[in-house]
């Protein structure tokens, strides 16, 4: 089998002018907090906040964006991620890691789902407060998102090209700020070669997401930049923990 | 029939022309690196030239009192393997292979193809499609494959 020995998703502790990235990599696995992102109101999060005691975000009167994302590697151990800030102003914010060992026979998918079933969002639905996954904001709502995911996603290019070039943004903005009601287009979407979507697309599982522009290189370490800004709004379901859950997937030998 | 109940995932076995059986399960010598490793698709199939000599592509999955998914190769360069993972990340975490697909081309022209897959959900199921705009078996749950690099699953068409 040719899997990556270790897939992550890694990121910015750093500006968006000088990226760093190193010591960054939140491994796909551990429970009780760790390993973890939480979003939270701007001076609302702490490095040693355990993830029980994370502060919920006040459902606004209004749609807007969450202003701040913060990594956990430990249930107390955290550290916020710089270059997020709910706008698309920045370019270095998340990448995906995929170790040299993979040989991917296509390009990649990538989106947001409820939770780990993966099953279809029903777009425009809201479950029943306290819901306890993460289909409330993929599922989106008619009047807050116009029933698109209240979570936005765009991607540089192709991570790494066919021929093995690693694809890695400049500093600058990521395409048009998106609203809660931003959609690039239903089904898939695909930046171009070392380019950012210019509008960013809505994270509702397999409905609405990206795909990957190219087979990367086989045996080649991949690094994938993505953004993601997750708005909120009135009528947005409460729940103590409804971050849905991101999911890259890809296809090798 | 097989007793596979213990298997946790699904591989691949192919028979050659030569007679030679070779399975994901073999360990293979790098006699340049002085080492060991699992039999590989792309490596000792696709790279060695030996996938133009498949004459049986086999599926082993799963379960109790299962039969292998058995495909003939009539014509050299139309056999392929892959499999489907999901790396999850921010709401939870996780990676899961969601399937295996085993297939032959039965339209060189339009690259129609028809598999056996081994999904987790669904268990054994067959499938047809077309490499050019490999389908999804399971929409909702399973992206669209898009396009096969024919380069890496060794396909001449």
């Amino acid at each position: 089998m040719s899997d990556a020995t270790t897939v992550s998703v890694a990121y910015n502790k750093g500006t968006d002018a000088s990226p760093d990235f190193t010591g960054t990599e939140i491994a796909l696995l551990g429970t009780s907090g760790a390993n973890e992102f939480r979003w939270c109101a701007s001076g609302a999060g702490g490095v040693s906040t355990s993830s029980a005691n994370w502060p919920g975000y006040p459902r606004p009167g209004s749609t807007g964006a969450v202003p701040e994302c913060w990594a956990f590697s430990t249930n107390t151990s955290g550290i916020k991620v710089a270059t997020y800030d709910g706008t698309n102003a920045k370019a270095n914010v998340f990448r995906w890691h995929l170790t040299s060992e993979l040989t991917a026979v296509s390009a990649p998918q990538m989106s947001f789902f409820a939770d780990t079933s993966l099953s279809t969002p029903v777009a425009g639905t809201q479950p029943s407060s306290p819901s306890t996954d993460g289909s409330g904001i993929v599922n989106g709502h008619s009047t807050d998102t116009s029933s698109h995911s209240y979570l936005k996603i765009n991607a540089y290019g192709q991570g790494i090209t066919s021929g093995g070039v690693q694809q890695t943004p400049s500093a600058g903005s990521v395409g048009t700020n998106p609203t809660a009601t931003t959609q690039n287009a239903a089904g898939a979407v695909t930046p171009g070669s070392a380019a950012w979507l210019a509008t960013w697309q809505d994270a509702q599982g397999w409905t609405d997401y990206i795909l990957g522009g190219a087979t990367w290189q086989a045996l080649t370490a991949v690094l994938w930049y993505f953004s993601m800004i997750l708005f909120s709004g009135p009528n947005l379901c409460l729940g103590t923990n409804i971050g849905p859950v991101g999911v890259l997937q890809y296809n090798f030998t | 029939m097989l007793l596979t109940p213990l298997l946790q995932n699904s591989y691949w076995q192919v028979t050659l022309s030569t007679g030679r059986r070779l399975s994901e399960m073999d360990v293979v010598s790098s006699p340049l690196q002085g080492s060991e490793r699992p039999a590989d698709w792309t490596l000792d199939l696709v790279t060695t030239g030996d996938i133009l000599k498949v004459k049986e592509l086999c599926l082993i999955y799963p379960g109790w009192f299962t039969r292998p998914a058995i495909l003939k190769i009539t014509e050299p360069g139309t056999a392929f393997q892959f499999k489907t993972a999901s790396a999850m990340a921010f709401g939870a975490n996780g990676r899961q292979l969601e399937a295996q697909v085993i297939g032959r081309i039965t339209n060189k022209e339009t690259g129609a193809c028809e598999c056996y897959i081994w999904d987790r959900h669904l268990g054994l199921i067959g499938y047809q499609s077309n490499v050019r705009t490999f389908g999804s078996w399971d929409p909702g749950r399973i992206a669209p494959i898009g396009e096969l690099s024919q380069n890496v699953i060794g396909l001449r068409l």
